[in-house]
């Protein structure tokens, strides 16, 4: 996902830097993974990506908790570097500011009925509208 | 002195069960965990070793050079073009050769979900037109031939109640289609791999829709009559050139148990755990026993000491009984472990994960471990009653006078418990705080009810006295009841300390499961601002056209899709999304 959908889909709480910075080729890391690289907002790190390595610039970092990765390149950075984006793994729905949610909810997961593969869930407790009663997967 | 051992056994014989059965579950978990180790690492080199098959050679394209070392998160082998195969054929050393393409392809059961979600991988493989190069065996049926046909891993078949001509779910490269069961098979021994499904298409299928554009993931090659490994594998790196491995058999053999390693390793650990904790357990209940034991038997003490024993004849005595319970312990405890990876074995069949190895490796490591540990807890846990005991005067044999615990040994009990009771906060503490490490984390709580444990018996004749109020009004029983726990408290204290390490093992369990859930909840509600999330449910990924039917759907603002992939930052690899 590009800088701009990230922004629109995760609400990352941010201890260092900015993740605009992500659209200039730099890489935001969870606490985390920054204090195990021993980085900062600003330092560059050498980071080995599928086509080798690269000096990048630290953007941001951001609380990890919750997100289940350690830190975020641009797309563009990452397909830069060889990344292959053929194995989608996340995707993130934001429904429009007047959509029925159980209603919109509801439509996704039909649309996903042909691809077992892939279940979907609500982000939970939203503070603008209320999630379906339960959250499934599609089948 | 070792008639009087095996008298002092005989005569508490009921007690000294008990302390055995404490020392059997601890090294049965012990011997558990290197026989489920031993049996799984046997077990993969057999299922290897039969992959591999007849090849004596492997050939796939090599990796980009300072690459990561493997994308868990892609699953994507590096391809090569089908020719490369006719290179091989046309090489004078070469008997037999033929490629292969491997990539994701899932089963959708019957209720309409993907075989082994989240779980053990879903792979798709060509046929083989040379039956001497498969490592899989046809169990029913035959291999697949057009597309609409493949071939199942017969352990799924058996799993889901398929059979040959049944029309089954599968997903390949896009929506879920329903091609037909022509045949099952296994490798070697087993129907199944660690709950692995495997699906077989035939070539074209397989290199138009295993997402490898057409290309081969591998190739194999069987040396000519008369031509040794060396040589063939010589002659394909000098036909192949760069940008390929050319491996022997054993070498792949080889690098897949290293890769399998840590897999074993988790099972193992979790068990050592489980060990350590029964052993700690146990060792109070050890101490308890022989505590108990040698209280009644002071006077008989005494009496040895004043026909002449040493102190050191009866502390060796009293260690000697230790050491033979432990080592019968021990014994029964190899024996028991055996019924442990047997049942470990059993729950994972359970749940769908079959694991290579059904006759249990049973090394005499294991059982010589097992005895030594069992021998080693059971002792140390003995010394200090035994110390105790043996510094019984001679006089007291003529005297009906319990005889008191030197002054002093209680204010060293509690210093030390203060200590210890330090040490376990400020290891603990660490821990939360520095990010210390997990043995910090387990020294420190081990410490930490080694001191409580310690400090325990200064409190017990208060609180048993407050607690046991309300019994003792109900009668003798409870006046009794409550006298006893008051009486000796150390010994209570003892007692209660493997209750209480079990109780608080129970409530850190609890504890810790409602904190990950709540803090998590409650960072996932603040970071999350989509209102759907769409996971992969298997390392397959979510498919381009899933996407586009999303993007599709009315009032879907913002579809955003995060790629999945490694980064390694100095020694570290992290999980990175793009």
């Amino acid at each position: 996902m590009d800088v701009e959908q990230l922004l629109a889909v995760l609400d990352l709480d941010v201890t260092d830097g900015d993740l605009a910075g992500l659209a200039t080729g730099g890489v935001a890391l969870t606490e985390s993974a920054a204090a195990e690289a021993e980085v900062g907002a600003g330092d560059q790190i050498v980071a080995t990506l599928p086509d080798g390595e690269a000096t990048l610039p630290v953007a941001a970092v951001f609380d990890g908790g919750g997100i289940d990765v350690s830190g975020f390149l641009g797309a563009r950075t990452w397909r830069s570097y060889g990344g292959s984006t053929s194995t989608v793994f996340n995707v993130y729905v934001l429904f429009t500011e007047d959509a029925d949610i159980a209603e919109t909810f509801g439509a996704v997961e039909a649309a996903l009925t042909p691809y077992p593969r892939s279940g979907s869930s609500t982000r939970p407790g939203s503070p603008r509208r209320s999630p379906p009663s339960s959250t499934s997967s599609s089948g | 002195m070792w008639t009087l051992t095996l008298k002092g056994l005989v005569a508490a014989k009921a007690r000294f069960v008990m302390t055995a059965l404490a020392v059997i579950i601890g090294t049965g978990f012990v011997a558990g965990a290197l026989t489920f180790g031993d049996t799984l690492e046997q077990g993969f080199d057999r299922l290897f070793t039969s992959i591999v098959g007849t090849a004596d050679a492997v050939v796939r394209a090599e990796a980009p050079e300072d690459g990561p070392a493997g994308d868990p998160f892609t699953a994507e082998l590096p391809t090569f073009p089908p020719g490369v195969v006719d290179r091989l054929v046309a090489l004078d050393e070469v008997g037999v050769a033929e490629g292969e393409v491997e990539g994701v392809a899932i089963l959708i059961d019957d209720d309409g979900e993907p075989t082994g979600q989240f779980g053990p991988p879903t792979l798709g493989y060509s046929a083989f037109v040379n039956e001497d190069l498969d490592s899989a065996q046809l169990r029913a049926g035959r291999w697949p031939q057009a597309a609409g046909e493949i071939a199942i891993d017969a352990g799924t078949a058996a799993t889901q109640g398929w059979e040959i001509g049944d029309e089954v779910g599968l997903v390949l490269d896009g929506p879920v289609e329903r091609p037909e069961v022509v045949g099952t098979f296994g490798l070697g021994e087993l129907d199944n791999l660690a709950g692995a499904s495997v699906v077989v298409l035939d070539r074209a299928t397989a290199l138009d829709r295993l997402g490898t554009e057409g290309e081969l993931t591998a190739a194999y090659a069987v040396a000519a009559d008369g031509v040794s490994e060396a040589e063939l594998l010589e002659a394909i790196e000098a036909e192949l050139g760069e940008g390929f491995r050319v491996q022997s058999a054993a070498e792949v053999v080889a690098e897949q148990q290293e890769a399998f390693g840590p897999f074993i390793e988790i099972f193992s650990i979790a068990l050592l755990v489980f060990a350590v904790i029964a052993l700690l357990v146990g060792s109070f209940l050890i101490f308890n026993t022989f505590t108990i034991v040698l209280a009644g038997r002071l006077r008989e003490l005494a009496l040895l000491r004043a026909v002449g024993a040493s102190r050191g004849q009866l502390f060796g005595s009293v260690l000697g009984e230790a050491a033979l319970v432990g080592a019968v312990g021990g014994a029964l405890g190899a024996a028991f472990g055996i019924l442990v990876a047997r049942g470990l074995q059993a729950i994972l069949g359970t749940i769908g994960i079959e694991l290579p190895g059904d006759q249990l490796v049973v090394l005499p490591r294991t059982i010589g471990v097992a005895v030594v540990v069992g021998v080693v807890i059971t002792v140390l846990a003995a010394i200090v009653p035994a110390r105790r005991a043996v510094a019984i005067p001679p006089v007291a044999a003529l005297t009906e006078v319990a005889v008191a615990a030197p002054a002093g040994r209680g204010l060293v009990r509690n210093l030390l418990g203060v200590l210890l009771l330090a040490g376990g906060g400020a290891g603990m503490a660490a821990t939360l705080l520095a990010d210390a490490g997990a043995v910090t984390l387990g020294a420190g709580a081990v410490a930490l009810f080694l001191g409580v444990a310690a400090l325990s018996a200064g409190i017990v004749r208060p609180l048993a006295r407050l607690l046991g109020g309300p019994s003792a009004m109900l009668g003798v029983s409870g006046e009794l009841a409550r006298a006893n726990a008051t009486r000796n408290p150390r010994r209570t204290a003892a007692t209660a300390s493997a209750l209480m390490i079990g109780l608080a093992l129970v409530s850190f369990v609890s504890i810790l499961a409602a904190s990950l859930q709540g803090t998590l909840r409650t960072t996932i509600e603040d970071s999350f601002l989509a209102d759907a999330i769409v996971q992969a449910g298997t390392q397959g990924g979510v498919p381009d056209t899933a996407l586009d039917a999303v993007s599709a759907v009315e009032d879907v603002e913002v579809v955003a899709a995060a790629a999945a992939g490694q980064v390694e930052l100095g020694e570290r690899t992290f999980a990175s999304s793009g």
